[in-house]
């Protein structure tokens, strides 16, 4: 700052005019302080303002995932298949409706309606989709339903009641096929059923539209970057911060890091996508993305936060502590395991933490690297996707499922929650530890 | 910190020769009393490169199983010369240096540091246990070593403490961690940590300053009594600890060693008029 030498002394000879005008400090500060009062209170309380604008903002998005996605969020949401699975029964071709069967092993519920025709209760139900749907939630001992066989290899089949009723075309001893829809009313349903004697055709579909497959193919990937990610991280930081001298190449190589942890995520995915996934397909023999594409991926992303993290926690410790080791006799391997990584822990651990919460975030990346297709059965070679993909792909359909991607977000949300408060219980306990 | 890795020094290797128990070691020409066990000749040693000179042409000889103290104004460079005899300097950047060193006769830098470093071990300025047990830091120099056997282990852990006079002291609390102990006793447990090594040299760099009058006390008392066993090199501000317990005084001034003779004569009768002026306290 360039000091105004004249200006200085007019402000000093204003000043002094001042004094000499008799004017003390206490009068200038009573006549200025209802002014000054009234200054403060407009940054204040734009400052009040802005704060709670942005917690109002935060709110409402967490509120909204919370009201959307509760009611979807279920058990079975989360434990069943994204794909529906089918079976198409029929009646057994020499069958014959008898006519009076004994029912009375039913036992029998007001939320229930029966076909006392064919001893089977019947309850209306949601899909994953929030759909009303019908399932068969009861089926007598007697009931001629325990005979159906799949239509294709005519084997038995006796419906659970994860399945609800797609359609179900009944065949009347005159001849007559009657269909009823699953989701014409359960009445309807109730109706068309006892008025035949043949089941002549019929579909029955599992839920569907569960993540399953998902939450597990994302603790695969987690897994499988975690083992690439930080051997290499944490080898990384040992390097910068231990061994690389302060020359050019420590300092380019430190400035890579900074950078490459400013590039769009997006920009790595293509990298997986045209890099990886070829070389793991021409070793593993599998087509397109798959967990280990994604994996290796996310090691490329994640490596400058590790990198950074554990050498800011190897930073800190004293170098004395290093030196002593050495001293005694240990050899530079010895001081790296016995020394600067059981006391750089609270640094690997949190790496670590981040790592996952990263992992379960991205998904630009993943979508190319790793594969938007929602598998049924997670596999290591084929492609999956992440919670967060799986939030991709169900908005990115034709029609978007808002309320399934809001209970997905809840999932993420509270494993997030879960990750940094384990994150502070980390520092806290090695303070504590330290104050010890 | 940053290593210097590089390969200027002759080829390292373990040897087998110091390892023989009947080694001889040669005697002082101008003590001849003394058996001589580290000899620097013509020592030039420089930080950054070359830029800066921190010892000018150093020649001396560190005696078997007698305190040598290394005294002299801040800045002289005897803490340079204390980090040469066991090669810390080597982990700086850009230091080089100029004639050499002998240890027993065999020049250091031929010597594999971890070698090297277990039979000359150090003392830092601020105490330094590692953040683990008591037990664990005075057993860390030997299981880097290889030591596994546990009866062995023990035996040399609590000899160690009870050679420092720590082991009254902390024998209920052997599994607590080093750094909660007080400074005197840290201090007291970073020596006992050098001594389990069984090394013929102690190098200690200022081991009272950052201690108070009582914990300096029981120092010095142990330097004393350590030194029927192993050849003690101590750098220090204070000139009466050096007058208290060293046998020869090294007397530095801008990287020069000014004066090299027995510590009585040193204080009584100083040759050089600059050693005459420090002792006198005329500055420093």
């Amino acid at each position: 700052m360039k000091i105004n030498k004249k200006k200085d002394a007019e402000l000093i000879e204003n000043s002094m005019e001042k004094v000499s005008n008799s004017q003390t400090i206490e009068a200038v500060v009573e006549k200025n302080i209802k002014s000054r009062k009234f200054k403060d209170i407009l940054p204040n309380s734009a400052t009040y303002f802005f704060s709670f604008l942005c917690l109002i903002v935060l709110c409402l998005v967490i509120g909204f995932v919370f009201f959307e996605g509760s009611s979807y969020l279920s058990w079975d949401f989360i434990t069943s298949n994204y794909s529906r699975s089918s079976v198409t029964l029929k009646s057994e071709d020499n069958f014959t409706f008898e006519g009076n069967y004994d029912y009375s092993d039913l036992e029998r519920f007001e939320n229930i309606t029966y076909s006392e025709k064919w001893g089977i209760g019947l309850e209306l139900g949601k899909d994953n989709n929030q759909n009303d749907v019908i399932y068969v939630v009861q089926i007598s001992e007697n009931s001629p339903f325990n005979t159906l066989i799949r239509a294709d290899d005519q084997t038995h089949f006796v419906i659970t009641n994860e399945f609800y009723i797609s359609y179900i075309t009944v065949k009347t001893n005159d001849g007559m096929y009657l269909t009823a829809n699953g989701n014409r009313g359960i009445e309807n349903m109730v109706e068309t059923l006892n008025q035949g004697d043949f089941i002549y055709d019929s579909q029955f579909l599992t839920k569907g539209g569960g993540i399953r497959s998902s939450i597990i193919s994302t603790c695969l990937l987690i897994l499988f970057t975690l083992i690439f990610s930080l051997p290499l991280g944490i080898g990384g930081a040992i390097y910068l911060a231990y061994y690389a001298k302060d020359n050019k190449v420590t300092r380019i190589i430190r400035s890579l890091v900074d950078m490459s942890s400013g590039i769009p995520s997006i920009i790595f995915g293509l990298v997986g996508a045209a890099i990886f996934i070829p070389i793991i397909g021409s070793i593993s023999g599998s087509n397109g993305g798959n967990v280990f594409t994604g994996a290796l991926t996310l090691t490329l992303i994640l490596l400058p936060t590790i990198v950074k993290t554990v050498e800011e926690s190897i930073k800190t410790i004293p170098k004395s502590m290093i030196s002593a080791s050495l001293a005694l006799g240990a050899s530079h391997s010895e001081t790296i395991f016995k020394i600067i990584l059981p006391n750089s822990i609270e640094g690997i651990l949190n790496a670590t933490i981040l790592s996952i919460g990263r992992t379960i975030g991205e998904s630009a990346a993943l979508v190319f690297a790793m594969g938007t297709l929602i598998a049924a059965t997670p596999s290591l070679t084929s492609a999956n996707t992440t919670l967060a993909v799986h939030i991709w792909y169900i908005l990115a359909g034709e029609t978007p499922q808002y309320g399934q991607a809001c209970a997905i977000s809840i999932i993420i949300l509270i494993v997030v929650l879960l990750l940094s408060l384990s994150s502070k219980l980390i520092s806290y306990l090695f303070k504590k530890k330290k104050e010890r | 910190m940053s290593l210097n890795l590089s390969k200027k020094h002759k080829k390292e290797q373990l040897n087998l020769d110091l390892l023989n128990p009947d080694l001889k070691l040669e005697h002082s020409s101008e003590f001849p009393n003394e058996e001589v066990i580290f000899k620097v000749n013509d020592y030039n040693f420089y930080y950054d490169k070359k830029e800066k000179m921190a010892l000018k042409n150093i020649n001396l000889e560190i005696f078997k199983n007698k305190v040598i103290a290394f005294i002299g104004p801040s800045g002289c460079g005897k803490s340079t010369l204390l980090r040469c005899f066991n090669r810390m300097n080597d982990l700086i950047d850009g230091c080089s240096k100029e004639g050499n060193i002998t240890y027993k006769g065999f020049d250091i830098d031929a010597l594999n540091t971890i070698q090297l470093r277990s039979k000359v071990g150090m003392v830092f300025q601020q105490p330094n246990p590692f953040p683990m047990s008591i037990y664990n830091n005075v057993a860390y120099g030997l299981r880097c070593q290889g030591m596994k056997d546990k009866g062995e282990l023990n035996k040399i852990v609590l000899n160690s403490l009870k050679d420092v006079g720590l082991y009254e002291e902390v024998k209920d609390r052997i599994t607590l961690s080093g750094t909660s102990l007080s400074g005197g006793q840290q201090q007291r447990l970073c020596i006992a940590r050098c001594i389990a090594m069984s090394p013929d040299v102690i190098l200690m760099d200022e081991p009272t300053s950052a201690l108070d009058p009582l914990a300096t006390l029981k120092i010095e008392e142990l330097i004393k009594k350590l030194k029927e066993k192993y050849t003690i090199v101590i750098v220090t501000h204070n000139m009466q600890q050096a007058a208290r317990i060293s046998d020869y005084t090294a007397f530095f001034m801008l990287g020069e060693l000014v004066e090299f003779s027995k510590t009585e004569d040193f204080f009584a009768r100083p040759k050089d008029k600059r050693s005459e002026d420090y002792i006198t306290g005329k500055f420093g």
